[in-house]
């Protein structure tokens, strides 16, 4: 039996792997009949031993290649390539896909890759004979649909603004997802889970809390983010974080501006920044359009001079931050 | 057990006595009482906030003889009072700021796949794991991946954004917030109650601000009260130790600074001072009340943790003063270092003249400041005559720059400035005519040189020019100044003499004669030192 698990999305395909695993049998037993190897190095005959060897006190053997697919993920420029390396190449992955098709029945072959192209020639050559299954980033409705469900199979409701909130606030990344899906469970314990309890419970929730505050600067309204300013504090956030948050938002920014001017699609854009969550981008795309490319400068060498003021001691930290959020907020520099 | 501290003594046993992580604590109950227990935790947050002594609970909920493993422990079992006591096998407290390498994870790694030896789960609590090298962050990652089911990870940390964010992913997360002043306040009175304590009300809330948040601080200050002074403690101890002046002088100062009342203020620092106050401590009140009229200003007044009646007054004063003022106000003053030493209320003072004054004479002064700068700085760096403004007499209204230490010496453009006049120039006193002539040539000396009609900018006497400075036109005649006695002789033969007028006639368009002085350094401290009497013994020619 060959399996071939791919996708950006670790968790289901984490899940997707525990089912295999129960699938197969008693978990002890399957202890010492599994392999994990290395896609990036395993060679033909590597696989071989293990693969054809006979399962030790149970009836099944389980080997996990990681990453194997990714070694052969066509590059951008395949012209550029050598047609001596591209011909070893393809040798290779011929053998390989020849192998992996005909391991022996007693044994359960499972490839697990992240982002796989649909190009991918190891891809083809197996999918008519291997069980396939994508997992690629949950996104808009599906995520909801996922929050939804991963709420009710913990035995609890939710309410539609508070699922809406918590996506914005996590984005794709289901293994945090789950984690806080787990904590508003058992925080509303038996209720249904409302806005305020993703306000009050999801971690996440104080970083949306720094982008208000960015907001609140880029736009002069002082009294917000000075407002802002000391909840996050109460909150428990350390000064020395929140400039650092401060800086990566304005540098997310300037970014996503000149990304934008090069007109690269959005997805690019996402990937080259790096940045899972829904409600990040969104913001900073907003904040990207509003917001000039001479004040993000300016704010960018307060935050410096900030910096720089923290760090040599001239003053407190948190002086620090009041007195840098007091005057980016003047809409007229000062004179000093 | 007497001799131990209150932070100790006093540390939270169940989850109820937890202070002020409502979301945290409840979340958990509910976690123990539907068994429904994470293999991981992550709890973050600031000093002092309860996440220690969280994870010892749940250590012991989880393990407790009598709960069935539910809910909250009993604290009387057996197994409660050795995890109490810390000598649970099981329940393994790792400092990661000190075991951060890879090869004490690889060790925790080996162990953790050994079942509990008496307890029903294992317990690792890893403190400060931000601390952990890259490596072995990956390493704990792969066993928080997969857990072998009998062990509960608790990771504590104060600064989560340094912790990777894949363990981030992996582990349930709590955030663990400041403490309420009231929270704090309410806690000390509990425990004043129970170690027969006396101390006033308004005690407790100073020992709760000067804590911000962290109730360890809060109970380390009142034990160190109640060491010193026993057990009747009053609020002027609370303020010595907390190193409060308990003075409103502060709050008087910054009403003067707001009204730009310089005699008033002035009389304020020096009562301060001859009362022997910590002139330290009362600039600090000063800036904390200043800042708190900053956020007044701005308005976010609720952010402000000060009584009410401070709040109304400060708002009361907020009205009056304009944003750029306070700011001003709080950046001078909260630079000041203040010394010990007997001129310390000098720091004070300066900053409280330079707020009332720049403030008093606002934007137009500091615009004609900013054009005199820029003056300044176009000038090229040679020595200038005496620019046609005001002498440098105060340095106080004249220097806009805020910082109090530059304050007294004056720039070094007015040094130069002050220092140039030269005998001859002075003797003089040439018009400003010839003053501006003198600039136009001195500004434009090489140039003109490399630009002499005919061919006369390759001759010798251009070369000596070039090495010459002009140094002031004395009716039909001007005067270069020479750095060394050979080119000065040299300039004085009578061919290269002639061209050089030629060369300097054409330029400025008049006929003029050359006469040349030698003067060994045009450095004004020489010069100086020249006059006051020094002598050249050696002349050591730069490369």
């Amino acid at each position: 039996m060959l399996y071939v698990l791919h996708g950006e999305d670790d968790f289901s395909l984490h899940q997707a792997l525990e089912e295999i695993k129960r699938s197969i049998g008693d978990a002890t037993a399957l202890a010492t009949n599994t392999t994990v190897l290395d896609g990036h190095q395993v060679t033909v005959s590597e696989l071989g031993a293990v693969c054809a060897a006979m399962p030790f006190l149970g009836e099944r053997r389980l080997v996990i290649i990681n990453g194997l697919l990714e070694r052969f993920e066509p590059k951008a420029k395949p012209s550029r390539r050598k047609k001596a390396d591209g011909a070893a190449r393809q040798d290779e992955y011929k053998l390989l896909g020849e192998y992996l098709l005909q391991v022996p029945e007693s044994t359960v072959l499972v490839l697990v890759d992240g982002k796989i192209k649909g190009s991918n020639p190891l891809l083809r050559q197996l999918s008519p004979r291997a069980k396939v299954m994508s997992f690629p980033l949950l996104r808009d409705i599906r995520l909801r649909q996922w929050i939804e469900k991963r709420v009710a199979e913990k035995g609890g409701s939710i309410s539609p603004q508070a699922v809406e909130l918590l996506a914005r606030y996590v984005g794709g990344n289901l293994w945090i997802m789950a984690g806080e899906i787990d904590k508003l469970v058992l925080f509303a314990s038996g209720r249904r889970i409302e806005e305020d309890d993703v306000r009050r419970v999801v971690s996440y929730a104080q970083e949306a809390s720094v982008f208000a505050m960015v907001d609140a600067i880029l736009e002069f309204r002082a009294g917000a983010a000075e407002q802002l300013l000391q909840q996050l504090l109460q909150q428990g956030a350390a000064p020395a974080y929140l400039l650092v948050m401060l800086a990566r938002q304005v540098r997310l920014i300037v970014r996503l501006k000149e990304l934008g001017r090069q007109r690269r699609p959005q997805e690019e854009i996402q990937d080259k920044l790096e940045v899972a969550s829904e409600f990040v981008m969104r913001k900073a795309r907003e904040q990207a359009t509003r917001y000039s490319l001479a004040r993000l400068k300016e704010v960018y060498h307060r935050l410096l001079q900030a910096d720089v003021w923290i760090k040599t001691g001239k003053y407190e930290a948190e002086l620090a931050l009041n007195i840098l959020i007091a005057e980016l907020c003047q809409p007229r520099k000062l004179a000093v | 057990m007497t001799a131990q501290v209150f932070y100790r003594r006093w540390r939270p046993q169940t989850l109820a006595e937890v202070v002020g992580q409502e979301q945290v604590t409840q979340t958990l109950r509910n976690a123990l009482t539907s068994g429904h227990i994470s293999h991981a935790y992550l709890f973050c947050g600031p000093r002092g906030t309860g996440k220690t002594s969280t994870g010892r609970i749940l250590a012991k909920a989880v393990n407790c003889l009598s709960n069935d493993g539910k809910g909250e422990p009993c604290n009387s079992c057996s197994m409660c009072q050795a995890i109490t006591e810390g000598r649970a096998l099981d329940v393994i407290e790792v400092d990661a700021a000190s075991n951060r390498g890879i090869d004490e994870i690889r060790d925790l790694r080996e162990k953790v796949n050994y079942a509990p030896s008496e307890a029903r789960r294992k317990v690792y609590i890893i403190d400060e794991v931000h601390m952990l090298t890259k490596e072995a962050s990956n390493a704990l990652l792969k066993t928080l991946e997969e857990p072998p089911p009998h062990v509960i990870f608790i990771l504590a940390t104060t600064e989560a954004h340094k912790v990777l964010p894949t363990i981030l992913s992996r582990c349930q997360r709590f955030d663990f917030r400041r403490i309420s002043q009231a929270d704090v306040v309410t806690k000390l009175s509990q425990i004043c109650h129970t170690e027969g304590i006396h101390i006033e009300p308004e005690g407790l809330r100073l020992i709760a601000r000067a804590a911000t948040g962290s109730l360890r601080d809060a109970e380390n200050l009142l034990e160190q009260l109640s060491t010193y002074y026993g057990t009747e403690i009053e609020l002027k101890q609370v303020q010595t130790i907390l190193g409060i002046t308990g003075d409103s002088r502060a709050k008087e100062l910054v009403r003067h600074i707001i009204n730009h009342d310089v005699s008033a203020g002035m009389a304020t620092v020096n009562s301060v001072s001859s009362d022997g106050l910590d002139l330290r401590q009362f600039n600090r009140e000063l800036v904390e009340y200043l800042r708190g009229l900053l956020l007044v200003k701005t308005g976010s007044a609720e952010a402000v943790d000060l009584p009410a009646e401070d709040i109304a007054e400060l708002k009361e004063l907020a009205a009056k003063a304009s944003l750029p003022q306070i700011l001003k106000a709080v950046k001078l003053f909260g630079q000041l270092e203040i010394g010990y030493d007997h001129q310390a209320t000098l720091p004070l003072e300066l900053a409280l003249v330079d707020c009332a004054l720049s403030s008093a004479e606002e934007a137009p002064p500091s615009k004609a400041e900013k054009m005199e700068r820029a003056e300044y700085k176009a000038r090229p760096p040679a020595k200038t005559a005496p620019p046609p403004v005001t002498p440098p007499e105060q340095p106080i209204s004249e220097e806009p720059e805020p910082k109090p230490e530059s304050k007294p010496e004056p720039t070094p453009a007015m040094t130069a400035a002050s220092a140039t006049p030269t005998p001859a120039a002075a003797e003089t006193a040439p018009p400003p005519g010839k003053d501006a002539e003198i600039e136009h040539l001195r500004a434009n000396w090489r140039q003109f040189i490399r630009q002499a009609p005919d061919n006369m900018g390759r001759t010798p006497a251009a070369a000596l020019l070039r090495s010459a400075k002009p140094k002031a036109i004395e009716k039909n005649t001007i005067i270069l100044s020479f750095k060394f006695p050979l080119h000065k002789e040299n300039m004085e033969k009578p061919d290269n003499q002639q061209v050089a007028e030629k060369i300097i006639s054409s330029f400025l368009g008049r006929s003029l004669r050359v006469r040349c002085v030698y003067e060994p350094e045009d450095n004004h401290l020489i010069e100086e030192a020249l006059k006051i009497g020094a002598q050249i013994i050696d002349d050591v020619e730069e490369k």
